[in-house]
């Protein structure tokens, strides 16, 4: 996977850097009214954590072995992360929404 | 095909900055939340071409089981999703972070073993700490989901010794697997490793008092972000990275906003100095209380002009939402101003309150933040109290020696009159007594707030 990513880990600390400078400035201004959907948005996007299981799953050969049960495993409990949590931030939102519409 | 899939990812990366920033802004939040599953979606997509076409023979069971996974655990996260209340959001929250830690330490017992004794530095310390972290949050997440609903009550005797011994021990074993000490050992010391982690998990959140869960759920996100980010080194995959460091400054701002909202520290909060004050100092008993009945509170109710309800956790325990639109459609007919005046820690989560309020379909315009409440209070006739208890506390401005002060309160006591509906005389979550309730112009309705409310409304209409 090394070759496809070209990512020095001097490339990886540009990144982190500027990631935080983008990440404080978007998430500094949010008004506390959306603190709990946001904080279940990230939360949600924190389960990018399967992709790492995926590569995993897709490197090893299928079997009934440890690695391949527990990675399977793994992904099955991110994805629910990621599900559960866009899913909420949703039903969350859509209140807010609803009462626009009527007003 | 793999440019395909880097421009997928270069693609996922921007939806994830826009998202997120649309997510920060009432109107756009529900596409902003779009946005992010788009840019899900096209990471896990895009990762999935790469590394398949990377690889000599596409692996197509692989990509077939792999899909049924995500499948799978996308309904089941739809049906847990939707089957809790709105009133139980933050235990929602705290138990997919607890899946998504997890998951990372799952991943990270497989990258660690695949790579047996051979890994380098840089590798098997990511790995390891992100068994760490992941099994610690996973463990943690499950503790304040307890704590939040007020099922746990264990308390673990000399638990910060607890703590400090799990840590240390923890970062012993990862520093034995990085220098490839006892090899022979192997399976076992990742065992190991993961009961320490999930130890300190559960210590390190039973240190933390309940009224501070929100905090600690911020903290435990913080992490999972964290955790993302230096996995994302491990595999290579910025997308990780970027995703990983936005959910890492999203924990760490929103932690310190909620510690300045409730007048304390992360060091309190962790090393629980609050804590400890709390218990000495227990509400004491109240002299003089005034009791009230919802009959009186309806016949005084009708005679105002102005009426501000000022919801806390007790709201959300009864359910009342529902009852308070009740309440205000009512009073609307009749020609009288109720609005509301949201705490920014009220409930167990920033918005928490606001989430409940818009469910139950009131108007945005007609809820109010602490600045803009307390002035309106002033000139308010009546305020209504469901179910909070410190964020009205006026020992926070008047009591230097309190625990609290300092902290920015609902300065109810400007309205002409308050009523105060509390199931009990119970101290809130600070564990101390609250002046307001003995002063000359409160009320106190102790009753269930669903109950209170829809009977004042049932006197309301007759």
């Amino acid at each position: 996977m090394q070759e496809t990513f070209i990512l020095t880990p001097l490339d990886g600390a540009y990144v982190i850097l500027l990631c935080i400078l983008i990440g404080i400035i978007i998430i500094k201004n949010v008004p506390p009214v959306l603190h709990t959907p946001l904080m279940s948005g990230a939360n949600a996007i924190s389960g990018i954590i399967i992709i790492g299981g995926a590569i995993q799953l897709l490197q090893h050969p299928m079997g009934f072995n440890a690695p391949t049960i527990l990675s399977a495993f793994g992904v099955l409990i991110g994805t629910i992360n990621v599900s559960g949590g866009f899913f909420v931030t949703h039903r969350m939102l859509k209140m807010f929404n609803q009462k626009k519409r009527k007003a | 095909m793999i440019l395909g899939g880097n421009i997928g990812i270069l693609a996922a990366a921007f939806s994830f900055v826009i998202g997120m920033m649309m997510l920060g802004t009432p109107d756009k939040a529900e596409r902003g939340n779009r946005l992010l599953v788009f840019g899900m979606i096209l990471a896990l997509v895009s990762t999935i071409g790469i590394q398949s076409f990377t690889q000599v023979e596409i692996p197509w069971s692989n990509i077939g089981v792999l899909l049924t996974i995500i499948a799978i655990g996308t309904l089941i996260g739809l049906k847990v999703s939707y089957r809790f209340e709105l009133t139980k959001m933050p235990e929602l929250v705290s138990l997919f972070n607890g899946f998504g830690g997890a998951a990372a330490g799952l991943i990270g017992i497989v990258g660690i073993s695949s790579d047996e004794m051979h890994g380098d530095l840089v590798s098997t310390l990511i790995l390891s700490s992100s068994i760490f972290l992941g099994f610690m949050t996973f463990s943690g997440s499950y503790i304040a989901l307890l704590k939040l609903g007020g099922k746990y009550k264990m308390r673990i005797p000399n638990n910060r010794s607890l703590t400090f011994f799990t840590l240390a021990a923890s970062i012993l074993i990862i520093g034995l697997l990085v220098t490839h000490i006892g090899a022979e050992l192997f399976i076992l010391t990742l065992v190991g490793l993961v009961i320490l982690s999930l130890l300190h998990g559960v210590s390190f959140a039973s240190s933390i008092g309940g009224g501070d869960m929100p905090i600690l759920i911020s903290v435990l996100n913080g992490f999972t972000g964290a955790l993302t980010a230096i996995a994302g080194i491990y595999f290579g995959s910025t997308i990780m990275i970027l995703a990983g460091v936005f959910v890492t400054a999203t924990g760490i701002i929103l932690t310190f906003q909620m510690c300045t909202a409730m007048n304390t520290t992360l060091k309190k909060v962790i090393f629980g100095a609050t804590n400890l004050i709390a218990d000495s100092a227990a509400s004491e008993g109240y002299s003089s209380i005034h009791e009230t009945t919802s009959t009186k509170v309806a016949t005084d109710i009708i005679l105002m002009k102005k009426v501000v309800i000022v919801p806390g956790f007790g709201l959300a325990v009864a359910k009342a939402q529902k009852a308070c639109r009740e309440l205000k459609n009512t009073l609307e007919q009749a020609n009288i101003e109720m609005k509301f005046v949201i705490h920014p820690v009220a409930g167990r989560m920033p918005g928490h309150m606001n989430v409940l309020l818009a469910e139950a379909g009131i108007d945005y315009a007609d809820i109010l933040d602490l600045d803009k409440g307390n002035q309106y209070l002033e000139e308010a006739d009546l305020c209504l109290i469901i179910g909070a208890n410190d964020v009205v506390n006026t020992s926070a401005e008047d009591d230097q020696d309190s625990i609290i002060h300092g902290m920015p309160i609902v300065q109810t006591y400007k309205a002409k009159k308050v009523v105060v509906i509390k199931r009990g005389l119970g101290a809130g979550y600070a564990g101390i007594k609250n002046p307001l309730f003995e002063k000359e112009n409160t009320q106190l309705l102790l009753t269930d707030a669903k109950q209170a409310l829809e009977s004042i409304v049932d006197e309301l209409k007759q």
